[in-house]
């Protein structure tokens, strides 16, 4: 197309450009319009799987007939899904509800995934529980079991990835279950103190943490050591490099949103140091050192989904809670950081002591809010 | 959606952000000749677009279903703005505003005639004439957006063309 006409409007359209600051701009309201996106969508979708769940229990599972005739004869099945252990519900949740969503996974990627699912829910619940003051031994008996039954499908699926020559998928796996389990280790560290049967809980899951992670480095070292040449590597290296740098820009739009709570909780300079990691890691692609990149790549994969999460799942009341039991904790008084009636969080004066709403006078600013501060990121991987 | 699926798909957005966000603009520029309304129309398109992507939906090729959105955007802007006119459009031209490179071009009394020309055609030759020679979008992917042949697109491009030169002769 040699037409002197067409050629004007190429020549017109290769002029007009978007700014670097507009392309920046852009980019950040996109980003920020994300978010809301996100949260539309899965508040449908929650609507959605009640009504599916409901459409498929009785024909699958007939041997719970009587529980179910009482689950759909009376919304028991959007009481089973949120329900915790110690509910009769919650083993209608885990056996029946979570069991059947499983059958229709066909790809092996699927079916774990799902599995990582569920132990992220396990964990949910124990900080439910915990933050309502029911987590008894009991119940974290429950969740310890269902939380090991779940974890060991996970393993079995990632070793049959590996028997099937997949280590590619194989690690992708474990990199996600040590995500999911790393997620929940921060934010239960931060309620240790409400309950004492979070503690073990919390130790469990870092012993988890260290085994993924450590089935993860020989499976990373086999890959490389096994097959120097072989291009897999790298590529394992250049997708964890785009993964990190696309968790870390969202992370980052979310803590630029300006939400008071955030700011200035140290978000902006975690960041930074993400930043600063994947850096590392890209120069260390570029010189081929590809096992210690990952490694660089992980480590601000593993920070910046913390950083969203933590922002995601910001629950103003929790952080009211956890902040008086700690003060009460830390000023020796007693269990007062609750009202027993309500479970809503006192107002707590400038002196850290609970004030009577009713006697608070207009003008004093007595509420506290407790950001959440993330916790430190943790050092460079060994070895490097 | 699965979190690891949706950190793949945000990497996959994000990576559609950083190649298309400038063509996108550019065609929605070209089609409502206002840089800020442009700019929203780009904006609104990748919204949209994620809200597919989350919505669980397959998109089978990104870059053919953004200029798809944008499309529809823009005919949703000109059914909602049904007051102003193409024709006020072309008298007023192009919003030079901002004084980015190249907007000298615009002086050019020959330019501004071709784009007063590309905006005087119906909105279905203007509107293939800005996907192959401003979007540079090829044949087949100017087919999957429209839903028809390779071949009627090429039907209808040299009908496009041949309009343009015809009106550019008056």
């Amino acid at each position: 197309m040699n037409d002197k006409e067409l050629e004007k409007i190429k020549e017109i359209s290769a002029s007009i450009s978007l700014s670097v600051d507009e392309k920046n701009d852009l980019r950040e309201k996109i980003i920020s319009q994300m978010k809301a996106v996100e949260l539309k969508q899965e508040r449908t979708q929650h609507s959605k799987r009640i009504w599916f769940a409901q459409f498929l229990q009785p024909r699958l599972v007939p041997s719970f007939a009587v529980a179910l005739i009482f689950v759909l004869s009376s919304g028991g099945i959007a009481a089973a899904q949120v329900s915790l252990p110690g509910n009769p519900l919650y083993g209608i949740k885990v056996n029946v509800n979570e069991k059947v969503k499983g059958i229709f996974m066909v790809s092996l990627e699927d079916k774990a995934q799902r599995e990582i699912e569920l132990v992220s829910r396990r964990l949910e619940e124990t900080r439910s529980l915990a933050l309502a003051e029911k987590l008894t031994p009991e119940a974290r008996g429950v969740i310890e079991n269902q939380l090991e039954k779940h974890t060991e499908k996970v393993k079995e699926y990632i070793k049959t990835s590996e028997n099937k020559n997949d280590i590619s998928q194989a690690i992708n796996l474990q990199l996600q279950l040590e995500i999911a389990f790393s997620l929940n280790e921060k934010v239960l560290t931060k309620i240790e103190t409400v309950s004492s049967e979070v503690s073990p809980v919390v130790a469990k899951v870092r012993r988890e943490i260290s085994s993924v992670s450590e089935e993860k480095s020989i499976l990373q070292n086999d890959l490389s050591v096994g097959d120097r040449e072989n291009e897999n590597i790298s590529i394992i290296a250049k997708d964890r490099l785009e993964a990190a740098k696309t968790v870390t820009e969202v992370a980052e739009g979310l803590v630029n949103q300006g939400i008071p709570q955030f700011e200035g909780s140290g978000y902006e300079d975690q960041i930074n140091l993400v930043k600063q990691d994947i850096q590392k890691g890209e120069s260390l692609l570029e010189e081929g050192s590809y096992q210690e990149a990952i490694q660089y790549f992980d480590k601000s994969l593993k920070n910046s989904s913390e950083i969203k999460f933590l922002i995601e799942n910001f629950d103003q009341e929790e952080a009211n809670r956890v902040f008086i039991k700690n003060k009460t904790l830390q000023l020796g008084l007693p269990d007062m950081g609750t009202s027993s009636d309500t479970g809503e969080p006192q107002i707590i004066n400038d002196s850290g002591a609970p004030q009577n709403q009713s006697e608070g006078s207009v003008g004093k600013s007595i509420r506290k809010i407790s950001v959440p501060n993330p916790t430190t990121l943790s050092s460079p991987p060994a070895g490097l | 959606m699965e979190p690891f699926e949706k950190t793949k798909k945000e990497q996959e957005f994000m990576k559609a952000y950083e190649n298309l966000a400038e063509p996108i603009f550019r065609h929605c520029f070209f089609r409502v000749s206002d840089r800020e309304k442009a700019k929203d129309l780009a904006q609104e398109t990748f919204v949209k677009t994620w809200e597919y992507m989350v919505s669980g939906k397959e998109i089978l090729n990104l870059k053919t279903f953004l200029y798809k959105v944008a499309s529809n955007l823009i005919i949703d802007h000109y059914r909602k703005h049904k007051n102003v006119s193409l024709d006020a459009l072309t008298e007023d031209g192009f919003d030079k505003a901002s004084g980015e490179e190249g907007a000298d071009i615009f002086a050019d009394a020959e330019y501004s005639q071709v784009m007063r020309v590309l905006k005087d055609l119906d909105e279905q030759h203007q509107e293939i004439i800005i996907w192959r020679y401003v979007d540079g979008l090829i044949p087949s992917e100017i087919a999957n957006l429209l839903g028809v042949t390779e071949n009627l697109v090429s039907v209808r491009l040299n009908r496009a063309i041949k309009k343009l030169k015809e009106k550019l002769r008056i």
